[in-house]
């Protein structure tokens, strides 16, 4: 097999030249889906014949613990590759998904808890899930602490590495723990929806919000890469010319 | 479309404020995502623009001291870009 | 180099890496028996969480006794937490983590030793100390015997999990705060399950299932944890 592609990838001034061209894709492309499924999903599909109209924010509430979940496995998969190939574009891609999926995971939580109110009349229960996106929170903010409280960038890059395989192998285990706890301690508890089979007339606006959020942090992602090969390549030829 | 009129979208039968909020704060999200790279930007720019500066100051002092090349005006032209450059790393 | 010294008439390799493992052990021990402070002040503090809670709740019997399980054990998880902070940290300071670095023994078993030593000297002994606060706490009395088991099985998890922040964070200054974010989502497995066994045995269920699952994450820390945290030592000082 030809692997001249893979040393490619690696390489931060081919990928920052390749991406400059996907850049206005992802923009159009990411920006036009979320606002065509948002506007979609709150004025042109019918409300939910129990939750009334506030049901309307699952077009933001999915597919951001979608992301914020995914981001967590994709940073684990960057940081496999950090450690197996010592690839610095990984590691820079582990620097820069943390705080998007961080906010993500933030935007998650908050609009489950403004969903919580007029759905069960409370902001917050320890519910199963709930708790697993909060403890997930907590994962992305030793990441992102651990990558702030060390100063060479070489051992940050493993540290945080580890860091973040250590987090996935636990991340099943501790979703399997919480699961356990919730069931034991209430019985009767509110469950999240019970994934009900949608209709299709809200289903699609849903999966076009999930798709557009998904660009949506490749944009994100590709925007804060760019940053991090200039910042980190300042010594070479190319990032001067670039700046100057 | 499935409201009548603007103030009924709005009100979204009393649970405007919890979707607008909830959209809102989405918003915000997408907003912080998209400035804090520009933000960002800029400023890693304005310091790799700054360490080039610095390094082709300092060539330029080796010039000046060694005294190789050109005649002083131009030379008293260049040690005041040198200057400048200073102040505004210091800045 | 003090680890090497004392097997020269051990030939097998595997015999060798076993030796130094007691070595380390051994010199883990005297340290802290020779200044007990650093030991005994988790204890003291485990002692004054669970005077905190009556103080800052209610003295009431039937509270206490429903809370003295989670009392107990998050007690006990601070403690821990607290003592791994100079796990690695003090070996840094004076050289030795340098020195087993560059042992020729396999680093996850020497890593594994200097948790077991930990554990010996944290979490062991905070074991020993929770039937006092038990008694202090008003836990029933058929809830005794799951809250022991929960504490021998689930304290070398906290030893092991919390090794793996304390060596990411071995060259940050004052990272003790840090280790402490790194380490709590790793520990909330080993809490649900440990007070789950206690509060089931309370309302006079089975909690066999409880103890076996603790047992399993004690199996895959112990597998899984000393390659993490050699590794992160490893990458650390490189």
């Amino acid at each position: 097999m030809n692997w001249t592609f893979f040393h490619k990838l690696g390489s931060p001034k081919w990928f920052y030249d390749i991406s400059g061209k996907w850049l206005p894709w992802l923009q159009v492309l990411s920006l036009v889906l979320i606002l065509v499924a948002l506007v979609w999903g709150l004025a042109f599909t019918p409300p939910d014949y129990l939750q009334g109209n506030s049901y309307r924010i699952i077009f933001i509430h999915v597919p951001a613990s979608f992301l914020a979940q995914s981001v967590y496995v994709m940073m684990a998969t960057a940081a496999a590759v950090t450690l197996i190939w010592k690839i610095k574009l990984a590691d820079m891609a582990l620097k820069v998904m943390a705080p998007i999926g961080a906010s993500f995971c933030i935007l998650s939580l908050v609009t489950g808890a403004i969903w919580g109110q007029p759905t069960w009349g409370t902001w917050w229960v320890w519910d199963a899930r709930l708790t697993a996106m909060l403890i997930l929170l907590f994962l992305y903010i030793g990441i992102i602490a651990l990558r702030g409280a060390i100063h060479t960038t070489e051992a940050a890059a493993k540290a945080c590495s580890i860091l973040s395989l250590v987090g996935v192998v636990n991340i099943p285990i501790i979703k399997f723990s919480v699961d356990w706890w919730n069931t034991l301690h209430q019985g009767a508890t509110l469950k999240l929806t019970e994934k009900p089979s949608m209709a299709a007339e809200m289903l699609w606006p849903l999966l076009l919000a999930i798709l557009g959020f998904y660009l949506f942090f490749t944009l994100v992602m590709v925007l804060r890469l760019r940053i991090e090969i200039i910042s980190r390549e300042r010594k070479t030829r190319w990032v001067k010319e670039l700046v100057s | 479309m499935y409201f009548d009129s603007w103030s009924g979208f709005l009100a979204m039968e009393g649970h405007g404020l919890y979707v607008w909020s909830a959209y809102a704060i989405a918003l915000a999200v997408i907003a912080y995502n998209l400035i804090a790279p520009l933000m960002a930007k800029r400023r890693v720019i304005v310091q790799v623009r700054r360490q080039v500066r610095l390094v082709q100051r300092k060539v330029i002092v080796n010039e000046v001291t060694t005294g190789s090349g050109d005649d002083t005006e131009n030379r008293t032209e260049r040690q005041e870009e040198g200057l400048e450059s200073v102040k505004r790393s210091a800045q | 180099m003090a680890i090497g010294g004392k097997m020269s008439n051990v030939d097998q390799p595997s015999m060798r890496g076993f030796s130094a493992c007691l070595a380390l052990i051994r010199r883990d021990l005297t340290l802290t028996f020779r200044s007990p402070g650093q030991a005994i002040n988790p204890m003291v503090f485990f002692l004054m969480v669970a005077t905190l809670f009556p103080l800052g709740i209610a003295p009431d019997r039937e509270v206490l006794s429903e809370l003295a399980a989670g009392v107990i054990w998050i007690g006990a998880l601070l403690a821990v937490l607290l003592s791994l902070d100079s796990l690695f940290k003090s070996d840094q300071d004076d050289g030795a983590l340098d020195q087993l670095l560059m042992s020729p023994h396999p680093l996850p078993l020497l890593v594994l030793a200097k948790v077991f030593s930990h554990w010996l000297t944290s979490g062991f002994c905070l074991t020993l100390m929770a039937p006092l606060l038990a008694i202090m706490l008003h836990l029933p009395s058929e809830a005794f015997y799951p809250l022991m088991i929960t504490l021998l099985l689930g304290t070398p998890v906290l030893s092991l999990a919390g090794a793996i922040g304390s060596a990411l964070t071995v060259r940050v200054q004052r990272g003790g705060v840090l280790l402490t974010l790194l380490a709590l989502p790793l520990y909330i497995p080993v809490l649900i399950f440990a007070t789950g066994a206690v509060s089931a045995a309370m309302q006079n269920m089975p909690y066999t299932g409880h103890i076996l699952w603790l047992a399993v994450f004690l199996i895959l820390g112990i597998c899984l944890a000393p390659l993490a945290i050699a590794g992160a030592l490893r990458v650390i000082n490189e």
